[in-house]
């Protein structure tokens, strides 16, 4: 529980493997809209609960994206979008693992895809155990 | 977007370690690989799992939401 007037800081963690791919596709600008926003996670331990919002389990987009909370980069209109899965873990405090960064929309009639979509697609992939087809 | 797409996948150890999804096969045997960037790749990289519905309704239930994503 917060203490009262406080913000309350949610844990954030980032998976360095995703996020390396994510930002080679991307401007010199997210890089460092990024590096921005993770040195303010690490010194304060988080991302401020009032930086995030709920992702949608239905989007318009097509997109489904439930137990997922997302920022923008920069906050609060930035041009990039973080999406977060909340997870649980066994010995550390719950909190949020960036699974995507990206573009939040794209002009009309790109191929790219944004970060909504790129989420959607690591949260609904499965690596199949079985073998090479 | 009911997209669910499964690759095959390919655990390395030794110099390169870790998950890695098959891009290619080529005619000669030689193998594209791309490290495994699926939620249930990321998570489990750091002994994760996703939060239970309750307890990301009880953390996350109230944020605001709009019209993207």
């Amino acid at each position: 529980m917060p203490a009262a007037g406080r913000e309350q800081i949610v844990p954030t963690r980032f998976d360095d493997e995703a996020i390396e791919h994510d930002l080679a596709f991307l401007p010199r600008a997210a890089t460092l809209a990024l590096q921005a926003l993770r040195r303010d996670i690490d010194k304060a331990g988080g991302l401020p609960l009032s930086h995030l919002k709920g992702c949608q389990s239905e989007g318009r987009d097509g997109t489904s994206l439930a137990g997922c909370v997302k920022t923008y980069v920069p906050w609060p209109d930035g041009r990039y979008g973080l999406v977060f899965n909340a997870v649980e873990h066994s010995t550390r405090p719950w909190g949020l693992r960036a699974i995507a960064f990206g573009v939040r929309h794209h002009p009309r009639g790109s191929n790219a895809r944004t970060v909504y979509q790129l989420a959607h697609e690591r949260l609904h992939s499965t690596a199949a155990p079985s073998q090479i087809p | 977007m009911q997209t669910v797409s499964r690759q095959a996948h390919v655990t390395l150890s030794g110099d390169i370690a870790g998950e890695y999804v098959v891009e290619d096969r080529r005619p000669d045997g030689r193998l594209v690989l791309a490290p495994n960037l699926s939620v249930e790749a990321i998570l489990a990289r750091h002994g994760e799992r996703p939060m239970s519905a309750e307890s990301f309704e009880r953390h996350f239930g109230g944020l605001p939401t709009d019209d993207e994503g």
